[in-house]
């Protein structure tokens, strides 16, 4: 292993590598700081470049484009409530409150330094577990998926803020969302009344609307509200302090994602959900959540970092994409005439070893671009409300067209901004509507499938340990807030 | 002032440019490539490799644009509005085929198919550990305990799940001895497989061939004529027993926009072939384990027409044993 670390960082080393690395960070600050493009998207674009390219700098510059743009995604969060990708969804739970009381400047540095730091632990534990791996991921089948989803879901009681009714109805919209496609077990057409929807509304579209767009038309309505003063962003030392009080949250949101971004398909906004719920279940003042409070967004960004690293884990082990970011470095690799698979490590051990030191090598590049740029991106918040919202609506549409070149997007994304906007003047949180979002498809098919392979015995799906071990997670998450107010009284 | 006759003039030029394109031999112009898929998939990989070697052949810019979305509908709206000139050319996979019989938008008579590229035989797959050794031991397995067995594959309906439903009447199994669980690609359902979920998959080699060189899979039977030149251990269909049309594989070919001269297909089709000769594309192919399977127009056409033939024909069956 360390003669392997050795020859990897004399390859990483080279001129050409360090400017692929460095240009690989940029290009995923670009990529994951717009609406709309995602790092998969970018890591896709940048693919036919990559014919030319040498392996070694061509996997590290889509290496390091995944892991910045999955921190870059929380800035625009935020800064205007517009998560930049899926997953910083719920960064912009508490980071654009605390952007709204004037701290963007604490919350942004608050925010890279969990990222760098769920970065590093889940760096680690890949570098110690990439090849242990293989068989948690390999676990997971459809019965263990099922109960993933509902453990996911059950954290409706802990994410909503205020009325358990009001989340329930959100949660009910956005499943009801996801039904709209083709039925993923029979084939057969579920509101598909133009053929654009045939796969379904495109969720990327969809959460912008819900986010950005809602949150231009709230910013027309307030236009003439004087704007909070940018309070003083803290230096580089003082963020590094700033984050010692929430070091268990760090850990376990770290954890949560790395072991989250292992299970193929299962990825970073899952992990953020999931490692912000048991931060809120845990804090002694769970009220403030949702409201600016800065342990949301550690929760948030160091869960979405760690799961980078996680979704890793399976590729270098088994060849098999834990994201679709991860998908894309497959086909990465393959134009390299390399076999990404079980064999990888043994074969090409150079590839799996580069990608590490290019991950602890990008890590304090990322981190600083971050702390410096801070002070840089919190001037957005100067802008004067009628101009920002003319900006955040123009830069929405741009990134919907652009995620599909087509106009089909911009019209998701106009139709759930006012949906999006509805709700919000109706106290419903978009928290539930993500949740349904991201697991509802997963719920249903995997149950679906279980059921065939179980022939429709519902206690075999649930007689798995794994399976079994979740739902009894789940019904305690479920519970345990009840539990807790009786206990209150 | 001399900006704006310069400016004026260009507009001008261009507008005569495409006129004059037409005049020329094919192709003439820049060539459009609409794909059905996004990018960095195995199918875009290819589509761009072979973009890379048309542009040389052709000297003309072949941009490739991905155009993902509705299991290919999207990619034919955009086909669909495009000249019929022969310089709007789009990728096509068997996935198109199921779409229609979703859609009521396209069909098979909605676009012209020029030539096939490659094609990708069925295998079946099982986990090292599972005591299958072969295909006869499935058949055998599943029917000592009807509905213990599940096999994983893409989708319904699906070219996957047809080749299945071949195999599972060429077995003469009854409806239930094996469930059919359909996975949103087919490298989900070889993972589930190799992770013990599902006891078999309906596979491709590329997908399967590291698993079963790290010796945790293995391949019970390929669907195809001969044996593959990278498995030669594992029999074919027809070797161990169960005959089934073997024309039934997986194919990725080029099609182009409804009334397409057939002078301009061919013309495309003949640099196609070409170019599918080439060191780089060949060296592709072997390394992404497809099996060359160039068609020039007339024969993909026929050749598609039959698959879809095949679709219908299964959907209706599988429709009344529901």
């Amino acid at each position: 292993m360390i003669e392997n670390f050795i020859q990897a960082l004399g390859l990483v080393f080279t001129i050409k590598v360090l400017l692929a690395l460095v240009s690989g960070v940029l290009v995923g600050y670009f990529v994951g700081a717009m609406p709309g493009l995602t790092s998969s998207i970018g890591m896709a674009l940048l693919i036919p470049f990559t014919f030319g390219m040498e392996p070694i700098p061509a996997i590290v510059m889509m290496v390091t484009i995944y892991m910045a743009a999955d921190y870059s995604a929380g800035i625009p969060a935020i800064l205007v409530n517009a998560p930049g990708q899926p997953a910083a969804a719920v960064t912009a739970f508490d980071g654009f409150p605390m952007s709204q009381r004037g701290e963007s400047g604490k919350a942004l540095n608050l925010s890279i330094m969990a990222s760098g730091a769920g970065a590093l632990i889940s760096g680690l534990l890949l570098v110690l577990s990439a090849q242990l791996m293989a068989s948690a991921a390999l676990a997971f089948g459809p019965a263990e998926y099922f109960a993933l989803a509902v453990v996911g879901l059950s954290l409706i009681g802990v994410l909503s803020a205020g009325s358990t009714l009001k989340a329930v109805i959100g949660l009910m919209f956005g499943l009801v969302v996801v039904t709209i496609g083709i039925d993923p077990i029979r084939g057969s057409e579920r509101f598909v009344v133009d053929y654009l929807l045939i796969d379904g509304i495109p969720f990327l579209p969809a959460l912008i609307g819900l986010f950005a767009l809602s949150e231009v038309f709230v910013m027309l309505e307030t236009a003439n509200q004087k704007i909070m003063p940018i309070k003083h962003t803290p230096s580089a030392s003082a963020s590094f302090r700033a984050l010692a009080p929430y070091k268990a949250t760090v850990v376990r949101s770290s954890l949560i994602g790395y072991f989250v971004g292992v299970v193929p398909g299962a990825g970073a906004s899952i992990a953020s959900l999931i490692s912000y719920g048991v931060a809120k279940n845990l804090s002694p003042t769970k009220d403030t959540f949702g409201t600016g409070n800065p342990e949301g967004i550690v929760a948030s960004e160091s869960a979405n970092n760690a799961a980078v690293s996680g979704a890793l884990a399976p590729l270098l082990s088994l060849g098999i994409p834990g994201s679709a970011s991860a998908a894309v470095l497959i086909g990465g690799l393959t134009i390299q005439g390399l076999q990404p698979g079980p064999l990888l490590f043994t074969n090409n051990p150079e590839i799996p070893y580069s990608i590490f030191v290019a991950l602890f090598v990008g890590l304090p590049i990322m981190v600083v671009v971050g702390l410096f740029g801070a002070r840089l991106w919190v001037q957005i918040t100067r802008i004067p409300r009628p101009i920002i919202a003319t900006i955040v609506a123009s830069v929405s549409m741009l990134g919907s067209y652009a995620a599909a070149n087509h106009t089909f997007e911009m019209m998701v994304t106009a139709i759930f901004g006012v949906i999006g906007y509805v709700l919000r003047r109706c106290d419903i949180h978009p928290a539930p509507i993500v949740l349904a979002l991201v697991l509802g498809d997963m719920l249903e098919a995997n149950l679906r499938r279980a059921m065939i392979t179980a022939n429709d015995n519902f206690l075999t799906v649930l007689s798995q340990p794994i399976t079994a071990v979740l739902i009894a997670l789940a019904v305690l998450v479920l519970v345990s807030p009840m539990l807790g107010r009786r206990a209150a009284k | 002032m001399k900006n704006c006759k310069t400016a004026f003039a260009t507009a001008l030029l261009s507008l005569a440019l495409p006129v004059s394109a037409t005049a020329q031999a094919y192709p003439g112009g820049d060539i459009r490539y609409v794909l059905h898929v996004e990018p960095g998939g195995a199918t875009d990989v290819m589509a761009r490799r072979l973009a890379e070697q048309l542009q040389k052949s052709l000297n003309v810019n072949v941009i490739v644009e991905n155009r993902s979305g509705g299991s290919g509908a999207r990619q034919m709206a955009q086909l669909s509005r495009a000249q019929p000139d022969g310089l709007t050319i789009g990728s096509v996979t068997a996935s198109h085929l199921g779409m229609f019989q979703q859609s009521g938008q396209f069909n098979i008579d909605s676009v012209e198919w020029a030539c096939n590229l490659v094609l990708e035989p069925y295998l079946l797959a099982v986990r090292a550990d599972s005591g299958i050794d072969s295909l006869d031991d499935l058949v055998e397995q599943a029917k000592a305990a009807p509905g213990s067995v599940s096999v994983a594959g893409f989708g319904e309906a699906s070219g996957g799940h047809v080749a299945w439903l071949m195999f599972d009447e060429a077995a003469e199994l009854e409806k239930g001895t094996i469930n059919w669980v359909p996975y949103n690609s087919v490298g989900d359902a070889t993972t589930a497989t190799l992770g013990g979920h599902n006891t078999v998959a309906i596979s491709y080699i590329g997908l399967v061939k590291q698993h079963v060189e790290a010796g945790t899979m293995k391949v019970i039977g390929i669907m195809s004529d001969t044996r593959s030149s990278i498995m030669p251990d594992v029999p074919t269909y027809a070797e161990a027993g169960f005959e089934v049309d073997t024309r039934w594989q997986q194919f990725r070919g080029i099609i182009v926009p409804e009334n397409t001269p057939v002078e301009a297909q061919e013309a495309l089709c003949a640099v196609v072939d070409e170019v599918l000769q080439t060191p780089e594309l060949q060296a592709y192919i072997s390394e992404a384990d497809l099996v060359p399977g160039y068609m020039p127009p007339a024969q993909f056409t026929d050749f598609v027409k039959a698959q879809e033939e095949a679709t219908k024909t299964w959907l209706t069956r599988l429709g009344q044993g529901q």
